[in-house]
């Protein structure tokens, strides 16, 4: 089965809302969770999140600290802020209205789906 | 838009290194792989396994990390950072490649710059007076010499014109002021109504002139230039209101100019003119020069144009006799101060553009061949991955270094000849004395170099982009089509720089010609051994309304012919007894100084009246005996002067006297069929006048001139007291000048010596703008021939390296040695010869540009086209025959074993 790429706006939606949904975690464990969440249609690798997570930081939404994992391991845990919370809102009303739209036009006839 | 901006300062702090650091990052992707690794061996992976499963699914390390650099600061800044980086070593590794880059361009966009600093200065900036735009100068387009205008016409030419606002003239007073450690000498104008308000000047001192202020009873007042209010009071700036002594007059100072206003460009002082209350009775005498006008706000140049020649038209009606030979017009006043420097200016910013252009063939050549060259390393940069973007990007960057480089160099090129231009050009260009590189100048700089650069770096980078991976690593690409697009491409720069230098190297060379027949011109005397200087006798009043009275004049005064008389024969006597004086003479105006000209009109008695738009026009000179002797002008037929043509202040009875005038051999020719001797003529005097000698044409103004036929009239029959010595000695020049001023301060102490110099001096200055053009264009034409040189070797050497292999065959198969230089050379002529045919046409197209500025030669001179032509054909077959003669020398083994 192929795995299909992220998109870049979309994979920060995600990073968000895992942020929301679990608290603080580390990039492996943000990692899995999408994979898991995507039913595994979804392939992450470095190179796609960890810029992903910094440019989150740079924004402001998540922030980011050095602790110990559940396996004794030191990893990096990102949390979201208060300012990523309201955009993680924003974010998805816009996500719906885009899907909806996108939806219209992959859907001419209404009841088809 | 919150989160771009904090984006933005992250990145910043992320360029500049204050955020995280590489180890840490490493850091975080260790632990990654760990946890990865840990979840495999869960699911029961062997260790093994589990790594290698994690660092699979992790996606590659180094990608990762690459990225994430790329996230945290701006990959475009640190990346051609890093090309620069690469490009200064590469640079380095070929210095003598650099370095001719670099040379290159610093010499085109030197050249380049100061030549635009001067164009800018001269033609595009704007007047240095607020209503620069709107003045118009008035020119006269009749037969008559000079654009001047008498009084009444002055008046009339506002009056009865309503496009004008204001109209004003200036005469010009030669005055000396007395009271400081030394006597000194200043240029007056006297000048009509609001002078400086038509002007749009704002003073920096105190106020202008305005109408107010003319007339005889009025407070006589002065305003004085900035040059002159540093110069002479130091820079005062409570001067407004003081006294200052002209001629021995008081005058009050009320103003200062400001450092921008000198117009007319000689003006120490501006004084208010004295109308003469008669002003119809001056119709005809033009005395103020070129008049002025302001058109007014909302009229165009056209429509003012239009009613000044319907005024024009008026007066010639109206006065058919004063107006005979006259016929005025406007012109921009732009137009009139930039006058024939203007095509002076454009002959050398051509020149200059195509050295820039030739410039940019050949580094965009070098660059080509350096880039084909480099096929192969280009190859396997394409191999391992990176983006032709990014190859190309690299290659525009090694440019932009090169063209900064040569950017910086030319700057400072640049402001040298800006220097050097206005300390030797002032005189040749009219309004070069203000020159400074200005910020326009750097931004036009910049943007030449930046092109430049580009350019340069945009040939081989499209060729880089174009090329074939395989291709270019395949035994060094050879035979690929590429190769031939940028061979041909090479050859057409190289056949662009042909066409571009040809016409510099004629231009060049006619200009020399031209020089160097000029200053071989016999002007009709011999200037060598000969020192002149002016000294200007004091009068009261000005001009035209002396001032007979003196009132509360101080110093010594020159009212009366008798007085003037009286100084020149003293000074002559003593110049004469000077040790080493050959012969001595006194004269107004000595020939190339700037009162040389001075016309009138002759009738003879016993011909036809001239009709009246021909008149006789001479120019009338004034000469003391031993005149002719002492500037070596030989009398023809006659007699000089002598000490026995007396004048009428002397005689009791005037009508016994003998008006004596000697004519030039073109004046006996022209005006009194051959024979002038004995001949009666009217000339500005009620008197008759006797010819009684022929002497040698002269040259007055200029060495490109024609000798007009001239009238001389006897220095003390009618005395002036703008007075002329000439002084030929045998001594040496400072003793001279030394001697002179001595003998002056012993007659009137309180009189200045002016314009004292060499004579030779005063000649040669007037081939300055010969000489420049022709310097400045040679030196283009050195410049770019060398440049072409280059280009050519450049191109031939490389040609060679691409057929080594072929002719390395040829030489195996037993192809004597000069047959392949023939072979390598002949294709190099035959594009030359090409070239070289289009160099000619574009010349010949060109050369009504030059016509101009040349004397004693014409711009399509056949001898000169060839003579530039074979020089030429000559430097390019060399350059192609020293890499066609290594190709020919080479071991064919060698030649033929691959890279």
């Amino acid at each position: 089965m192929p795995k299909l790429d992220v998109q870049q706006g979309t994979l920060a939606l995600m990073i968000l809302k895992t942020l929301d949904l679990l608290g603080a975690t580390h990039g492996y464990g943000i990692g899995r969770r999408i994979e898991e969440t995507s039913r595994n249609k979804l392939s992450l690798n470095y190179g796609t999140l960890y810029p992903a997570l910094l440019k989150l930081e740079q924004e402001g939404f998540i922030s980011g600290e050095w602790g110990v994992s559940e396996n004794n391991r030191r990893a990096r845990f990102y949390a979201i802020t208060k300012a990523g919370r309201k955009q993680l809102v924003r974010e998805t009303r816009a996500w719906k209205e885009t899907s909806t739209v996108i939806g219209f036009f992959l859907a001419p006839r209404r009841g088809d789906a | 838009m919150i989160a771009s901006m904090r984006r933005l300062i992250a990145r910043l702090r992320g360029t500049v290194g204050g955020a995280r650091s590489d180890g840490d990052v490493a850091a975080e992707l260790d632990a990654h792989i760990a946890m990865a690794t840990d979840a495999n061996l869960a699911r029961g992976k062997s260790p093994d396994d589990a790594l290698r499963a994690a660092l699979l699914a992790a996606g590659g390390v180094e990608q990762a990390k690459e990225a994430f650099r790329d996230q945290r600061g701006f990959p475009a800044v640190e990346s051609i950072v890093r090309d620069a980086r690469f490009a200064l070593r590469s640079l380095r590794k070929n210095p003598g490649f650099a370095a001719t880059i670099v040379l290159t361009l610093a010499l085109s966009i030197g050249a380049t710059t100061a030549m635009f600093t001067v164009v800018n200065g001269v033609l595009l900036d704007p007047l240095p007076f607020a209503n620069g735009n709107r003045l118009v100068w008035t020119v006269n387009r009749g037969t008559r010499p000079y654009d001047a205008m008498s009084p009444p016409d002055v008046h009339d030419w506002g009056a009865l014109n309503d496009a004008f606002e204001a109209v004003s003239g200036w005469t010009v007073s030669q005055v000396d002021v007395v009271g400081g450690a030394a006597p000194v000498h200043l240029t007056a104008v006297d000048v009509i109504g609001n002078w400086f308000t038509m002007f749009g000047v704002r003073m920096a001192l105190g106020r202008g002139l305005v109408a107010g202020d003319e007339g005889l009873g009025k407070p006589k007042v002065a305003v004085v230039s900035y040059g002159l209010w540093r110069r002479q009071f130091g820079g005062d700036r409570s001067i407004v209101g003081k006294p200052m002594l002209l001629d021995g007059t008081k005058y009050t100072i009320v103003g200062v100019a400001p450092r921008s206003f000198q117009f007319p460009n000689d003006a120490d002082i501006w004084r208010p003119t004295i109308p003469n209350p008669q002003l119809e009775s001056l119709r005809g005498n033009r005395f103020y020069r070129g008049p002025v006008a302001l058109i007014k706000r909302g009229v165009s140049f056209d429509e003012a144009r239009r009613k000044a020649r319907l005024v024009n038209a008026q007066l010639r009606a109206a006065y058919p006799e004063a107006q005979q030979g006259l016929d005025f017009d406007i012109q921009p006043l732009r137009d009139h101060l930039v006058g024939s420097t203007g095509r002076l200016i454009t002959i050398l910013f051509g020149a200059v553009g195509m050295l820039l252009l030739i410039a940019c063939a050949n580094v965009a050549t070098l660059l080509l061949v350096r880039a084909t060259g480099r096929g192969s390393e280009i190859g396997i940069r394409l191999a391992l991955g990176a983006g032709a973007g990014r190859v190309a990007r690299q290659l525009i960057v090694e440019s932009l270094i090169l063209a900064a480089v040569g950017a910086m160099l030319g700057f400072l090129l640049a402001e040298a000849g800006v220097r050097v231009i206005a300390s030797h050009a002032a005189s040749a260009v009219a309004l070069a004395s203000g020159l400074s590189i200005d910020w326009t100048v750097l931004v036009f700089a910049t943007a030449v170099t930046v092109l430049a650069g580009l350019g340069f770096g945009l040939a081989p980078a499209l060729q880089a982009a174009r090329t074939d991976v395989v291709d270019a690593l395949k035994a060094g690409g050879r035979a690929s089509s590429m190769r031939r697009a940028a061979s041909r491409l090479r050859h057409a720069l190289v056949a662009l720089e042909i066409v571009l230098v040809l016409p510099l190297l004629i231009g060049a060379s006619l200009l020399a010609h031209s020089f160097a027949r000029l200053v071989d011109v016999n002007p009709g005397f011999r200037a060598d051994q000969v020192a002149t200087f002016d000294v200007t006798l004091p009068r009261c009043g000005t001009g035209w309304a002396p001032d007979t009275t003196c009132a509360g004049v101080q110093g010594t005064t020159y009212m009366t012919e008798a007085s003037v008389a009286g100084f020149g024969r003293q000074l002559l006597d003593r110049l004469r007894a000077m040790p080493g004086t050959q012969s001595a003479a006194i004269s107004m105006g000595a020939p190339f100084s700037d009162w040389a000209l001075n016309q009138g009109t002759i009738t003879v008695v016993g011909e036809p009246r001239p009709p009246l738009d021909h008149p006789n026009i001479v120019e009338a000179k004034i000469a003391s005996p031993d005149y002719f002797r002492t500037l070596g002008i030989p009398i023809l037929r006659g007699r000089d002067f002598t000490d026995q043509d007396r004048a009428k202040y002397t005689e009791r009875n005037a009508h016994e006297i003998l008006w004596v005038a000697i004519v030039s051999e073109s004046a006996e020719r022209k005006y009194f069929r051959g024979n002038a001797i004995g001949k009666q003529i009217a000339f500005a005097q009620d008197a008759t006048m006797e010819i009684v000698g022929v002497v040698g044409d002269t040259k007055t103004e200029s060495l490109d001139g024609r000798p007009e036929p001239a009238l001389y009239t006897a220095f003390f029959q009618s005395p002036v007291y703008y007075i002329t010595g000439l002084v030929r000695s045998s001594a040496d020049p400072g003793t001279v000048v030394r001697g002179i001023r001595a003998q002056i301060a012993q007659i009137d102490p309180a009189l200045p010596v002016y314009h004292l110099r060499p004579m030779r001096d005063a000649v040669d200055a007037s081939a300055a703008r010969q000489q420049l053009a022709a310097g400045v264009v040679g030196g283009f034409a050195l410049a770019a021939l060398v440049l072409a040189m280059i280009g050519i070797y450049g191109v031939t050497a490389h040609t060679v390296r691409d057929r080594q292999r072929e002719l390395g065959i040829r030489i195996a198969l037993g192809a004597p040695r000069g047959r392949i230089v023939g072979l390598v050379v002949r294709d190099g002529a035959l594009l030359v010869a090409v070239a070289i045919v289009a160099g000619i046409a574009v010349s010949a197209a060109g050369s009504r540009v030059i016509g101009g500025l040349l004397y004693g030669i014409a711009s399509t001179d056949v001898e000169t086209y060839a003579a530039a032509s074979a020089v030429l054909a000559v430097v390019a077959v060399v350059a192609a025959w020293i890499p066609a003669r290594r190709a020919a020398r080479v071991d064919p083994m060698i030649a033929m074993r691959p890279e």
